[in-house]
C-alpha cells in the first residue's frame, strides 16, 4: 500500500487545485521547482520516487506525493 | 515534451535541484531499476544524461548489475565522459571511480551488440578512454590481453 494516510476525497481536490496544476500542468523544465516547494519537502518528493519509482505513473503516487508537500 | 509522464517532469527537476541532498535522494531511484523494468526507464535514463551534470554513479551501478545492457547504455557512456572530461582520470575525484564502471560497461556492450554503429561507438569510446588514461580502461584490457 502506498498511501501512507487516507486523506478525505473533498481535501484531496482542494489540494490538488493549488498544487496539482503547478507541479503537472505547467511545463517543469521551464519551471524552478526550488522556487515554489521548500527543500525539506522536495527531499519527501525525492525519497518517495526513490522508494515508489515502480509506482511513478500511478495515481496513488501522485497523492502520496501530494499528502507529502501538505 | 508534452507527451512525457507527468511524473517524468518532475523527477527530472529533482535530478537538477540545487540541493545536493535532494539530488542525492533523486538518484536512489535508480535502484529500483533491474533487468526486467529497465525498458520501462528509457526515457526517464535519457532525461537524465542530458539534464544532470554532477553525479552519474548510481546509474552506473544499476546498469552494472544488468545482464542484458539496453542499447541506450553507450549513450549513457558517451555523455559521461561528456561531462566527466579529464576527472575520468583524475584519482582523486569520485569520477574516476565511476570511469572504472563505465570501462567495464563499454567492453560489455561491445561484446553483446550485433549493431556496427553502437560497436564503432564503443571502440570510440575506447580509444578516448586510452587517450586521457581513463581509470579502469587499463584493467579492462589487460583482462582481454592479459
Amino acid at each position: 500500500m502506498i498511501l501512507s494516510k487516507n486523506p478525505d476525497v473533498n481535501e484531496i481536490g482542494a489540494i490538488s487545485a493549488s498544487y496539482t496544476s503547478l507541479i503537472f500542468e505547467y511545463k517543469l523544465p521551464q519551471l524552478n521547482f526550488s522556487l515554489y516547494i521548500s527543500e525539506i519537502h522536495r527531499l519527501g518528493i525525492a525519497k518517495a520516487f526513490a522508494e515508489y519509482l515502480p509506482y511513478a505513473s500511478s495515481p496513488s503516487l501522485v497523492i502520496y506525493i501530494i499528502s507529502i508537500i501538505r | 515534451m508534452h507527451h512525457l509522464h507527468r511524473w517524468l517532469y518532475i523527477l527530472s527537476a529533482l535530478f537538477d535541484d540545487p540541493s545536493e541532498n535532494v539530488r542525492n535522494a533523486a538518484y536512489v531511484s535508480f535502484r529500483k531499476i533491474n533487468e526486467e523494468n529497465i525498458n520501462n526507464y528509457i526515457d526517464l535514463i535519457k532525461i537524465f544524461i542530458y539534464n544532470n551534470h554532477s553525479s552519474f554513479r548510481s546509474l552506473m551501478y544499476t546498469l552494472k548489475d544488468i545482464n542484458e545492457l539496453p542499447d541506450i547504455t553507450i549513450e549513457v557512456c558517451e555523455q559521461f565522459f561528456k561531462i566527466a572530461g579529464l576527472k575520468a582520470s583524475d584519482i582523486r575525484t569520485e569520477t574516476s571511480g565511476t570511469a572504472g564502471i563505465v570501462a567495464e560497461l563499454i567492453f560489455r556492450i561491445y561484446g553483446q551488440t550485433e549493431d556496427q554503429e553502437i560497436s564503432k561507438r564503443c571502440l570510440d569510446l575506447i580509444d578516448y578512454m586510452l587517450e586521457i588514461n581513463a581509470l579502469g580502461i587499463e584493467k579492462e584490457i589487460l583482462f582481454i590481453y592479459p
